[in-house]
């Protein structure tokens, strides 16, 4: 198990240059930069920009430039976002604790909705409430996070306010003022994006458990097992549950590096201070460090993430072997 | 049900109107009340608080809250004394009689809000600051254009220039305090670009920004007694612009600024709510007059094929409904208008071209335009086949091109749409700009209306300022080469009196509407809106940020 481990561990060494090669090669395939929005401003003269060419160090031929980041960044020093002139990592250390406690907190509600729908949906298949599920399901995935999140703004904080309803606020993390800051403010303001980002991947996950459910539910060591007198009960949540949980870890999986990279729609219309939120700003403004100090941070967490979800598999299925 | 909503919204609006005016004149007569938190969105969250390294709009609007200059710009365009005790004209004799001498003379008796006295060597300060290399200053044209700048004495600050500079009042829009920095020009990383803590303006930072907020108190140190009244400013960070408009609904926030004009109707519905748009930017459409392809590509003496010729450019003019655009993506709030300098100090008033696609047909007959069995025109076997380029992801910008696509083929000339990111259309010949390199046709596009007109024009309609790869500078995407453009423009660099610079610029006005190579199309409108209980809020200012009076606003509840 150490020896995997390890050996995964050193496997990501090239993985990851190969990830910060291509991540610095697409910014320079990128049209603009963060100077060319002052090009088309008269009053900036060439001599400004560049002066400004100079300061960013963008006069230096780009292997020369990835070589004195990739050389920084092995000192842990990711530089300074060519915007806002402060440390990229004092803007990700900033932004990743909000950003881990909605999605955070929003997998837990999807979670807790849709692994027992899913499985009801399963094993009452073709009932009432498997119809209803599925067109839950449907509809709730089709709806986009930018549409359902504006009409729960709307319903909510405004309809709410207007009728004079306790309305829900409708962005930040805290009220503005003194009154903000307290618990119940904070989770207030929690309950609309963690509602909309939750109604969104549960209705995907709600699908995928039912599918998975299913499929193990016709098997012949659940028939013997029931033969053999097993509860129903006991028999769906230690038996069939644990197989049918297998998939839903490699979707879970794939899931968990939107925990660190945050959601970039739903932050931006909850006005949620999150990394995905950083990510779109820093894209719009050609800010090279803080996009590639993102990529890089987000990179290592996925390539940690997924050697954690193969040994949680090893757990849940003893048939599966690590070397 | 979403038509009809808007229908009922739109006459309310109408009602409205005609309520507003009394209200906001029952509103100034109240006796301003002190105290409260008045809470704002900011759009997005501001990178840094230094002005002079970034152009965002946002950093403006909040530096009006602590920050000054030597002045600042009323609504009406004109420049009003800040920290300057006035303002510097030959009139006065504060400007040499060559105009190359500028005496500022300082309010005295300000104070920073540590304590400290503001003086000429803050200014003098500045001056390094601006000038100093190491700092990442985006524009330096206005104090390049010095020779020197000295310090007689406390309160008096003298700037020479190489030569008469017309928009001398530009000079230091915001000054830094010099003894927070012990004469260290080079403030690059410095905190105070994140935290400017020691100021002069009406309030003053106490914490820096969080993630979400930036909170402003009131500065007891203020010069002007018994202001401001709030005691406190929020600004929230909302990126989404739709959002901001519901958080001023839903009571979240007292006001908002430059929301998208198509929400006005709604706005306007709210009982609650005050809004007041203002003519902004100005929408053009420019034609390319040089060969767009080819070995002489964007140079101006080989003539485009089509819209070198000037009938087809008025046939163009003649095709669109400048009317019928502002009313329907302006809310019929702004008037189209013939001219690029529509407000502000050095104003122009010009009519727009007619609508006349008749006439438009004609000229291009007699240009020897003819229609083909398509419909498309052609002339020596060249079809009349135009691109027109424009900035992607602006709604107002892509339904305009919409329009005009409709209306050009309509009179048989046949376009086709490309868009693109401003940092590529924009982006000189680093980025192969097309309006740098010529290789296009027409264009739409948004410009500001500056304060000062003068580089803004120059850098556009200079003959002199045709990008070549030898010459990167200029902005003379168009590539017009007049002498008599160039005159005016001379005559309105080589005065400062301000009635002889309108008059030259209304020439200039009248030249570049009949070489067509630019069309105003109308004013776009600035849009902020604020709950009826904030008083004191000033008319929208073209030049400002909403925020340039927030000394004088005060909440009324």
């Amino acid at each position: 198990m150490q020896r995997y481990i390890l050996t995964r561990l050193v496997q990501a060494v090239p993985l990851l240059l190969l990830i910060t090669v291509i991540v610095f090669s697409l910014t320079l395939l990128l049209p603009g930069g963060p100077l060319a929005e002052f090009a088309s401003e008269p009053s900036v003269s060439p001599a400004d920009l560049q002066q400004l060419r100079q300061y960013y160090g963008l006069d230096e031929p780009a292997p020369v430039r990835y070589l004195q980041w990739l050389g920084a960044i092995l000192h842990g020093d990711f530089g300074n976002s060519s915007a806002s002139h402060q440390p990229v990592s004092t803007l990700i250390a900033e932004r990743l604790p909000n950003t881990l406690l909605l999605q955070g907190i929003a997998l837990i509600v999807t979670l807790a909705l849709a692994v027992p729908l899913g499985l009801l949906a399963a094993v009452r298949q073709h009932s009432w409430v498997d119809y209803v599920a599925t067109l839950l399901s449907s509809v709730g995935h089709a709806i986009p996070t930018f549409w359902s999140g504006l009409l729960a703004i709307i319903f909510f904080s405004v309809q709410f306010h207007a009728w004079g309803l306790p309305a829900l606020p409708a962005t930040g993390m805290v009220t503005l003022g003194s009154s903000g800051g307290s618990l119940p403010d904070r989770m207030a303001h929690l309950v609309l994006p963690v509602a909309v980002l939750a109604l969104f991947n549960a209705s995907q996950y709600t699908r995928f458990v039912r599918t998975s459910m299913l499929d193990v539910l016709g098997q012949d060591y659940l028939r013997t097992a029931r033969a053999k007198g097993l509860a129903e009960r006991a028999l769906i949540v230690r038996h069939a549950l644990r197989t049918a949980a297998l998939p839903v870890v490699t979707l879970l999986a794939l899931e968990i590096p939107t925990l660190f990279s945050g959601a970039v729609v739903v932050e931006t219309i909850f006005a949620w201070p999150g990394m995905g939120r950083l990510f779109l700003d820093s894209a719009v403004r050609f800010d090279y460090p803080v996009l590639l100090g993102l990529v890089t941070i987000v990179s290592v967490l996925v390539i940690f993430t997924a050697l954690v979800c193969d040994l949680v598999y090893a757990w849940l299925d003893p048939r599966i072997l690590l070397r | 049900m979403r038509i009809a909503r808007r229908m009922a919204v739109t006459t309310t609006l109408a009602v409205l109107l005609v309520a507003a005016p009394a209200h906001a004149q029952s509103g100034a007569s109240l006796q301003p009340r002190t105290g409260g938190t008045l809470r704002m969105t900011s759009l997005p969250e501001p990178t840094t608080l230094n002005p002079y390294f970034s152009s965002d709009i946002t950093i403006r609007m909040l530096g009006n809250l602590n920050l000054e200059g030597l002045t600042h710009v009323a609504p009406d365009g004109s420049f009003v004394p800040a920290l300057a005790a006035e303002i510097p004209t030959q009139t006065n004799g504060d400007v040499s009689p060559d105009g190359t001498v500028v005496n500022w003379k300082l309010k005295p008796d300000v104070v920073w809000s540590d304590g400290e006295p503001f003086t000429s060597q803050d200014v003098l300060f500045t001056y390094e600051l601006i000038m100093d290399p190491a700092n990442p200053v985006l524009d330096r044209s206005d104090y390049r254009a010095m020779e020197s700048v000295v310090a007689p004495d406390n309160t008096t600050v003298v700037v020479t220039y190489k030569q008469l500079y017309a928009p001398y009042r530009l000079a230091f829009p915001r000054i830094f305090p010099a003894h927070v920095f012990n004469a260290r020009t080079n403030i690059a990383d410095d905190p105070f670009n994140q935290f400017p803590n020691v100021t002069t303006g009406p309030f003053v930072l106490t914490s820096p920004a969080t993630a979400d907020s930036i909170t402003y108190q009131r500065n007891p140190r203020y010069r002007e007694p018994g202001k401001p009244y709030v005691d406190e400013v929020v600004f929230k960070f909302t990126p989404s612009r739709d959002v901001a408009m519901q958080t001023l609904q839903a009571g979240e926030v007292d006001a908002t600024y430059s929301l998208d004009p198509s929400y006005l109707p709604q706005l306007e519905s709210l009982p609650d709510v005050r809004v007041q748009p203002a003519p902004a930017s100005v929408l053009q459409l420019f034609m390319n007059e040089s060969c767009p392809s080819g070995p002489q590509q964007g140079d101006p003496s080989c003539s485009h094929p089509i819209l070198g010729d000037l009938r087809v450019r008025q046939a163009i003019d003649m095709a669109i409904d400048k009317r019928a655009l502002a009313q329907g993506l302006m809310q019929g709030r702004v008037e189209p208008t013939g001219s690029l300098l529509p407000a502000g100090l050095f104003k122009v008033d010009r009519p727009a071209g007619d609508f006349n696609p008749d006439g438009a047909r004609q000229l291009l007959d007699q240009a020897g335009w003819i229609v083909g069995p398509d419909g498309t025109r052609a002339r020596d076997g060249v079809r009349a086949h135009v691109s027109i380029m424009s900035v992607i992801g602006n709604r107002l910008v892509e339904q305009t091109v919409q329009v005009i696509e409709g209306e050009l083929q309509d009179v048989g000339i046949e376009t086709e749409g490309k868009g693109s990111t401003l940092s590529v259309l924009g982006g000189g010949f680093a980025t192969n700009s097309p309006f740098y390199l010529g290789n296009f046709d027409m264009a739409v596009f948004m410009r500001s209306v500056p304060v000062d007109p003068q580089v803004y024009l120059y850098t556009q309609f200079g003959s002199s300022q045709v990008p070549t790869p030898q010459i990167q500078t200029g902005q003379n995407w168009v590539r017009v080469q007049d002498p008599r453009l160039d005159q005016a423009l001379a005559a309105a660099a080589g005065t400062l009196d301000d009635n002889q610079r309108r008059a030259a610029y209304a020439s200039f006005s009248e030249l570049i509407q009949a070489d067509e190579a630019v069309i105003p199309l109308y004013p776009t409108l600035q849009v902020d809106a604020r709950k009826t209980y904030v008083e004191g809020w000033g008319p929208t200012n073209i030049n400002e940020p909403v925020t340039w009076n927030i000394q004088d606003w005060w909440l009324n509840q």
